[in-house]
């Protein structure tokens, strides 16, 4: 595909941002039913508007307000609040953030409601290796990280460390530990399992010849001798078969995994990237096992909340950045700020990109972007159902996160699992589910064609195989729909040219973060882009970059 | 029409609105207790419906063979149906442990109340039928009032009589209303009745029978659980939180919460003044106390016997609990109406969201709550509970963890041991011989030294220097343990608690 393939239509262009960028685009499909107190409540959450009614409301207006300001950041989600939090860090203040969204935080955002906080997407993070130090004194500074210890290990704080029993696998009518399949399963499978995770924890410990660990977050700092990121070119299921990993419950667990972490299964992933989520975390604590996760009511919105807290007069919702052109040595950018439906100009120096790289040839027409095709994106669905408690079922109790053996989707995890008090009235229950039957786009419109009543009942088919009363203690559920919720490591892309071209500045204004660079849509990995641009961005208002 | 044909339409129609409301009554009420007893309220209801409906049917086709002495047919059944109907629930609640084939003895119930409500409307029909009335007008009438009283039953069960009555209690009011309409009928046509004495004597039976039965209702709720204890059962009572039950046998008390013995009277000053007292013979003059847990009142009982001790903040989740013990006579009694002294305030409160909060500091902090269990009890033994308890303790203040038993337990005895000592506290550890626990331990804690500094009080029944001395002494089948810290990330002595007590039960 070449340029022309770039420069879709306007037409086209609304109708693919509208789908793109908003999980609540799909505003016109809310419904609410609430018929009678028998059936269960709850809705499609999100917003009313969507993006091509902005534009064309937009393009008729005339620019009602110009700005003037040193750096404009477009996107709130982790790696934009990133960069605003760094560049504060660096005592800088002129600088705007425009979301498009009437909230904050993007993957991290959450809800709340009178019986608490549960998570729209994001819900954890792993604790993070000793040599992630920007994340570390990020954690250090908020009081998660409460102090070291004689070996210079962190100490988390225990309210935040996942409590115990963090992980149940329901299989065959019981619920074991843990979430490798251990039940009733044959000894050759067994072999198989225990070589596996021996064969992930020697790539966990492998260095390159170039000495950098051949995995680790930040994926940027992992090596580039070949001898791995050739596995960058077959998927993981190649991998697993070429290495005699056949076995159904080993091979259903890393499918598991990866749709868990990226949305894409175990033929669509790459065995680099399949490699890299069993082989990159090297968390260590002094009060914590290695694999322990960090974890709160309303997932990764704690996170997003202490990133924000410092900065939120810098940030504009509800405003569309629809075109960026250099203009006299300055970036000039069309806003619609679609609350009071006016027209606004930024002419900034520097601009920090923290939205998803598929929108950069409809926002910067005129720039170079053919390489932009190769990103593409998984779509989600996300379920929270508040429940009252209900029976557990047999084998370990209620963990924090409850997975059904060859479910339909990726299971539950309790959201009020960090809870201290002793009787907990309700549940919170948020169930997650990549649409990977058919490809990203084919799914999305499907996705969006569903009613609430279509989205619940499957949800409940799922949960029933494990819960088959379940429906009794339900008081609501409430959907959201992520068009484009993750950045798909599919083969070639980790260690492609697309990846590679689409983190060069332009003309060093405009700087591009976002968790989509690294192929791989987590916490460390849009926090670290955040840090690099603002890095950038910091050097040249202070050096004079800008030429 | 003569005056006499007017006047049993009026009683006899009357008698369908009763019959009508009570029919679908009963039915409701086996569907309900059959779910609520079995759980699946779906099938259980729907089963109940169709057998129920069933049932009449087969009752409504035997009508045929009733040919002659109706009326007197007709207050047999209704007699018939009051009876069964008034005490199917409670039948069904003794029944409920002690039965194997318990659903087959449900249904066999609702099917005999189904055959006799089936036969109720049609015997009636054709005793109004050999009235001089036209066909049509019986048909309208009856089933008007069979509509109307089944409308009203089907309101008037779940809004007033659930919630007002209760189950067993709304069984044998609609059974004794049902007797009421054999009486009724009974008396105004007695002349026209070939067994009207054995009518009589059967019904008046009925009657007393349902209502005894209506007046004792809570007896036999109480009976039926008593199964399941072997003392005698004086009070049980769901909270929101727990099923607390009490018992005698004799003069001996115990209390049972959700089926797990907290005390018995008999022997209860042994584990209270062991949790208690030693404790106080390592501090001054200690004036705040905090407990937590131990909603019965008898730590707060040992506790009064120091002049010293000024405040007591007793945090315990159930009101139900503290208000019992504070209000029962017999109850104060045990706890020597401790729960109502002036000095003594009560917070009913969830103890790790009270503790993270808490700003005031204790002299002394008495710990006690169930064992671990749970999950959820699990998180009140973990260091991060204790170290927000070190927030709490005054600087030369003293701490003390009922431990559950070092005999049946010694890991998790000796984990909470452990995880005391790991957030800074020195311990020490001590059991004692409660004859109805069996060997139990607990853990003193402190950041300071243990330094005695005042004597156990005289009037104690157990504790004292020499018996104190004793219960340090660990034997070789409790020595300490090697044992992980509990957190909450690791929730390890729960996994203890449970290994070790199923190696017992």
């Amino acid at each position: 595909m070449g340029k022309s393939d770039v420069s879709i239509s306007r037409k086209e262009f609304l109708e693919l941002s509208g789908i793109a960028l908003l999980g609540s685009t799909f505003g016109l499909q809310t419904l609410t039913s609430c018929e009678s107190a028998t059936v269960i409540q709850g809705q499609i959450v999100g917003a009313n508007h969507s993006i091509g009614h902005l534009l064309r409301k937009a393009i008729s207006l005339p620019i009602h307000q110009s700005h003037q300001t040193k750096i404009l950041i477009i996107g709130s989600g982790i790696s934009g609040l990133t960069a605003g939090y760094f560049l504060q860090k660096a005592g800088i203040k002129d600088y705007k953030t425009l979301e498009l969204e009437s909230h904050i935080g993007g993957n991290s955002t959450f809800g709340e409601d009178e019986a608490g906080r549960y998570p729209w997407a994001a819900h954890y993070l792993p604790i993070p290796s000793p040599e992630n130090k920007e994340l570390i004194d990020f954690l250090s500074e908020n009081k998660i990280i409460t102090g070291f210890d004689e070996n210079d290990l962190p100490i988390y704080d225990e309210y935040a460390l996942c409590f115990h029993p963090d992980e149940r696998l329901f299989v065959k009518g019981f619920w074991q530990e843990g979430l490798i399949p251990n039940m009733d399963i044959s000894e050759e499978e067994k072999k198989q399992i225990g070589a596996f995770l021996a064969e992930m924890n020697a790539f966990k410990a492998a260095k390159g010849n170039d000495q950098k660990w051949a995995f680790t977050i930040p994926l940027a700092y992992s090596s580039s001798d070949t001898s791995f990121t050739d596995l960058d070119k077959i998927s993981m299921k190649t991998w697993m078969e070429q290495n005699m990993f056949t076995a159904k419950p080993l091979q259903w667990y890393v499918n598991y995994c990866l749709l868990d972490d990226y949305g894409t299964s175990i033929a669509e992933t790459s065995a680099w990237a399949g490699i890299h989520y069993f082989a990159s975390r090297k968390g260590k604590a002094a009060n914590a096992k290695d694999d322990d996760v960090l974890t709160w009511s309303e997932g990764n919105g704690f996170l997003m909340k202490l990133l924000a807290k410092n900065q939120l007069n810098n940030i504009k919702t509800q405003r569309l950045a629809y075109q960026i052109e250099e203009k006299n040595g300055k970036v000039s950018v069309d806003v619609y700020d679609w609350k009071t439906e006016k027209r606004e100009n930024y002419t900034v120096e520097q601009i920090i990109w923290a939205v998803p790289q598929m929108l950069r040839p409809y926002v910067m027409p005129q720039q170079k972007s053919d390489f932009i095709k190769d990103f593409s994106y998984s779509p989600w669905m996300v379920a929270n159902i508040q429940t009252i408690p209900f029976d557990t079922g047999r084998g370990q109790a209620l963990s924090w996160d409850n997975v059904i053996y060859e479910g339909n989707g990726l299971g539950y995890v309790l959201s009020n699992h960090q809870e201290l008090a002793q009787d907990q009235k309700t549940w919170q229950l948020t169930y997650y589910k990549p649409l990977t039957d058919n490809n990203p786009a084919d799914e999305r419109k499907k996705a969006i064609a569903k009613t609430h009543e279509e989205w619940k009942n499957e949800v409940l088919t799922d949960l029933k195989k494990a819960h088959p009363k379940i429906e009794e203690s339900i008081l609501k559920i409430d959907i959201k729909l992520w068009g484009h919720a993750m950045i798909r490591p599919t083969i070639c892309f980790i260690h492609g040219q697309a990846r590679h071209e689409a983190q060069q500045s332009l003309n060093n204004k405009i700087h591009f973060a976002h968790s989509d660079l690294s192929g791989v849509s987590i916490f460390e990995e849009a926090f670290f882009h955040g840090a690099e641009a603002a890095k950038k961005v910091i050097s040249n208002i202070y050096h004079g970059g800008t030429d | 029409m003569d005056k006499s044909s007017t006047k049993i339409p009026i009683l006899l129609l009357f008698s369908v609105f009763l019959v009508a409301t009570c029919g679908l009554i009963y039915e409701l009420i086996a569907g309900t207790l059959a779910s609520y007893l079995m759980g699946d309220s779906i099938s259980q209801f729907s089963i109940i419906i169709g057998l129920y409906l069933f049932s009449m049917g087969i009752g409504s086709f035997c009508s045929k063979y009733f040919d002659e002495n109706l009326l007197d047919w007709f207050i047999q059944i209704e007699l018939l149906v009051g009876l069964v109907g008034g005490i199917t629930s409670s039948v069904l609640f003794v029944i409920f442990n002690s039965v194997d084939s318990f659903q087959w003895i449900l249904y066999g119930l609702i099917s005999l109340t189904g055959i006799f409500v089936g036969l109720e409307i049609p015997l009636l029909m054709q005793i109004l039928n050999k009235s001089n009335f036209g066909f049509k007008d019986i048909i309208s009438k009856v089933f008007t009032f069979d509509y109307v009283g089944a409308l009203l039953a089907s309101i008037l069960f779940p809004l007033v009589f659930v919630p007002k009555m209760g189950l067993i209690r709304t069984s044998f009011f609609f059974g004794i209303l049902n007797t009421l309409v054999a009486l009724l009928v009974l008396y105004n046509y007695s002349a026209q009745l070939k067994y009207r004495l054995t009518l009589w004597f059967q019904a008046i039976f009925v009657f007393i029978l349902l209502t005894l039965g209506f007046i004792f209702s809570d007896n036999i709720l109480s009976w039926a659980e008593a199964t399941t204890y072997d003392e005698k059962i004086i009070f049980a009572k769901s909270s929101p939180y727990q099923r607390i039950v009490l018992t005698r046998q004799g003069s001996n008390i115990k209390l049972f919460l959700n089926r797990n013995l907290q005390f018995s009277s008999f022997d209860e000053y042994r584990y209270h003044e062991a949790l208690v007292h030693p404790l106080m013979t390592f501090t001054k003059k200690p004036e705040k106390v905090l407990i937590l847990g131990g909603g019965d009142g008898m730590a707060v009982r040992e506790l009064l016997k120091y002049e010293s001790v000024k405040a007591v903040t007793l945090i315990d989740l159930d009101a139900d609990m503290t208000n019992l013990f504070r209000r029962n006579e017999m109850l104060t009694k045990l706890n020597q109406n401790a729960l109502n002294s002036p000095k003594v305030k009560i917070l009913n409160q969830d103890a790790f969201l009270w503790i993270k909060q808490n700003k005031a500091l204790f002299d002394v902090i008495i710990i006690d709550f169930p064992d671990p269990n749970n999950f959820a009890l699990g998180k009140l033994y973990s260091n991060t509970f204790y170290r927000e308890l070190t927030h709490t303790l005054a600087p030369e203040g003293l701490i003390v963890v009922q431990s559950t038993s070092p005999f049946m337990a010694p890991k998790s005895y000796w984990c909470v041991n452990k995880t005391l000592q790991s957030v800074g506290f020195k311990t020490l550890p001590y059991h004692v011989f409660v004859p109805s626990f069996g060997d139990w331990g607990y853990v003193l804690a402190t950041k300071n030294e243990f330094n005695k500094t005042q004597n156990f009080p005289e009037n104690l029944r157990f504790m004292n220097d020499a018996a104190f001395e004793q219960s340090k002494v660990f034997p070789k089948d409790m020595t300490q343990q090697e044992t992980e810290v509990n957190k909450l990330n690791n929730q390890i002595l729960v996994q203890y608690f449970e290994e070790e007590w199923a190696k017992v039960m």
